[in-house]
């Protein structure tokens, strides 16, 4: 899967510092550790335009999976406040879209967000980014005793069958061949 | 900074406040890009009442429109209103730069070009 067709969707262009570069899965990461209930979970899917997009922006690239998730966290955060600020109701920030990629972000009721970063033309994942809430998150991580409450200490989501199922559902997304 | 209001709708805010959002704004688009390099557009969904959009120039002035996201047409008024703005401002020999715009030709023509993409 490391080197898929062209890499049309779900290209996020980001080195994840895993060992393993076909994984891609999904690695989340709290960025504030204040706010216990907050965190991201932000979708890697390694892809092949890769090189090209690092090599250009060598420098300024690359930034490790903790680095990133902590500055998609400051984005989404600022947006949707700013969204909200504008249009005066909860709930407005859907996705934002530059010329070269399209993060989706879904926010459940309880402020953890979902964020999820595509080819811009793809349409909205909203659905899959619930999904991926109701049959994992809550699945794995809210129904699993051993799991830890909140994210102490900023780590992450660290459950391996998640971490599995996510990976295997995004891969699975008509929008990712 | 320019701002103008051309429906009702959305909440009214203290120009103090837009030169925060502008503010913010520049932030976010400097993070974007460093997430992943940033074009010369960005577009953001919220609601689905409506969506900002966003050009960017090389020399860092922004225009920012918010609008239907159902428009078809946003980029071309983003285009239509540098036009506009090169036109009216840039070309104004009284305009200091990175000074708030007070052109009277300049907002009957962005009203101009609001209406006629509006109906």
């Amino acid at each position: 899967m490391g080197s898929n067709n062209a890499g049309t969707a779900s290209a996020t262009t980001s080195m994840n510092g895993q060992p393993d570069g076909d994984s891609g899965g999904s690695s989340s990461s709290p960025a504030h550790s204040a706010v216990a209930n907050n965190h991201l979970a932000s979708h890697h899917s390694t892809a092949s335009q890769l090189t090209s997009a690092t090599s250009m922006f060598s420098d300024s690239r690359l930034v490790n999976i903790e680095e990133e998730s902590k500055l998609v966290y400051g984005v989404v955060r600022t947006l949707r406040n700013l969204v909200n600020k504008l249009s005066g109701n909860q709930d407005g920030f859907i996705s934002y879209r530059t010329s070269t990629y399209k993060l989706h972000y879904y926010e459940t009721q309880t402020g953890l967000k979902f964020v999820i970063n595509t080819d811009p033309s793809t349409e909205s994942l909203r659905p899959v980014l619930r999904q991926i809430y109701t049959n994992f998150y809550v699945e794995y991580i809210v129904k699993n005793p051993l799991a830890p409450v909140g994210h102490p200490g900023g780590e992450g989501v660290n459950n391996e069958y998640f971490k599995a199922a996510v990976d295997k559902f995004v891969k699975n997304l008509s929008a990712f061949d | 900074m320019y701002q103008k209001d051309f429906n009702e709708g959305l909440a009214h805010l203290t120009a103090n406040e837009y030169l925060v959002l502008a503010g913010t704004f520049h932030g976010v688009h400097a993070i974007t890009s460093k997430i992943s390099p940033a074009g010369t557009s960005f577009l953001v969904e919220c609601d689905y009442f409506y969506s900002i959009n966003v050009s960017f120039l090389i020399t860092g002035t922004k225009f920012l429109i918010l609008a239907d996201p159902t428009h078809p047409n946003i980029d071309l008024v983003l285009r239509r209103t540098y036009d506009v703005y090169s036109d009216y401002v840039m070309k104004n020999p009284f305009y200091t730069p990175e000074m708030p715009i007070r052109s009277e030709l300049f907002d009957i023509n962005i009203v101009k070009l609001i209406k006629q993409v509006g109906s």
